[in-house]
């Protein structure tokens, strides 16, 4: 009987600690195997022959198709700048500069990893060549349901929702070392109630 | 009793490593939402295929909504791959993958020779081969040697809004992806 419970003791801790930790470890916004720059990660070896085995997970278990280095890098940003999740019911700023590159995209997706529906006749999706630039060459994207000034991603939903900034033909991966990329930061406005 | 717990304890969190080390590389063996599982059923051998991401059913998540995407599927068992593609004026970048879904290949407009696609895949048997038969028709080809059975390549063609979808149809409907003689 004794020895009955020591196995169910052993197996409980076991399953619960092992599954809880790995499905923590690949999920989507953990640092392993990634580099970070503020809120953004980025998994500059997910398509990569020698990526290490929680970034090939990740890529498998969200049925991505990941970037090779020639093509470009994405980076995932669930939170604003404070580590707070990002949420429909705020709205955001994106500001700053990006790492260079030939030209890059941000859009909005929901957490099963589908475009977010933008309000009808807009978009929740921006690209570089169609982007408003201060002088200095940043920019300001401002994130909302409702319309804005500017450049603005309009998106529409409940629940929680991730930004992906792809950044093509870029030197960051080539770079060797992998320098510290320079990416936007993610700036929490209103909030409904 | 208080060394029955340690014992307990220690041997949960070995088993618990364990089961963390399986699940994390069991993932991509069973993984059903892989996006490699989903291509092989739905697209031909030596065929170039759009992918339409937006169907339903899709396995494929977190597409870029400003590219549209093609696939050609390759068994080099069968033949070496042979990828044309026309001069265009868009970025377009490619990639070539094994079947695990890891990039042993890529390049962009800018990094490819004269800007056009032209790409041939062999293995290293085949290497040998076209070392000795030495055909002139893929002069210009960038030619990857491949330690693979079966791959994939995807193109992914920008498409900054819609008045370039009649460019980027073009494009697609022009890129060859067929098996390679050297004869």
């Amino acid at each position: 009987m004794r020895l009955i419970t020591n196995v169910i003791i052993v197996v409980a801790i076991g399953l619960v600690l092992g599954g809880a930790s790995a499905w923590y470890s690949i999920r989507q916004n953990h640092g392993l195997g990634g580099i970070e720059a503020g809120p953004w990660t980025a998994w500059p070896f997910a398509g990569g022959a020698d990526s290490d085995p929680y970034t090939t997970a990740k890529v498998s278990r969200d049925g991505t198709i990941p970037l090779g280095a020639t093509e470009g890098l994405a980076f995932e940003a669930m939170t604003d700048n404070q580590g707070e999740p990002l949420t429909f019911k705020c709205d955001y700023a994106i500001s700053g500069i990006t790492p260079p590159s030939k030209l890059w995209t941000i859009a909005v997706y929901s957490n099963d990893g589908q475009v977010v529906q933008p309000t009808k006749g807009n978009r929740s999706a921006l690209s570089s060549s169609k982007l408003l630039r201060f002088p200095d060459g940043s920019f300001r994207i401002s994130v909302s349901r409702k319309p804005q000034s500017g450049n603005w991603l309009s998106v529409s939903g409940e629940g929680n929702f991730y930004f992906v900034l792809r950044v093509y033909d870029t030197p960051v991966t080539s770079t060797s070392g992998q320098v510290n990329p320079q990416m936007p930061n993610i700036i929490r406005q209103d909030c409904a109630a | 009793m208080k060394w029955r717990v340690f014992y307990l304890l220690s041997l949960g969190l070995i088993l618990a490593g364990l089961i963390h080390i399986s699940i994390v590389l069991l993932i991509p063996k069973l993984g059903t939402r892989d996006a490699w599982a989903f291509l092989s059923n739905r697209t031909d051998l030596f065929a170039f295929t759009r992918l339409k991401p937006e169907e339903s059913g899709s396995a494929i998540t977190e597409v870029d909504p400003f590219f549209t995407y093609g696939v050609c599927r390759f068994e080099l068992s069968e033949a070496p791959l042979k990828m044309e593609g026309p001069l265009t004026t868009t970025f377009w970048s490619a990639s070539v993958f094994d079947e695990n879904g890891s990039v042993i290949y890529s390049l962009n407009n800018r990094t490819a020779i004269d800007n056009k696609l032209d790409l041939l895949i062999v293995n290293p048997l085949q290497t040998l081969e076209l070392q000795e038969a030495q055909p002139e028709d893929v002069e210009s080809s960038v030619v990857i040697e491949a330690g693979i059975e079966r791959g994939f390549v995807i193109i992914r063609v920008l498409e900054p809004d819609n008045s370039w979808v009649t460019d980027s149809d073009a494009f697609f409907s022009e890129i060859k992806c067929a098996r390679y003689d050297y004869s």
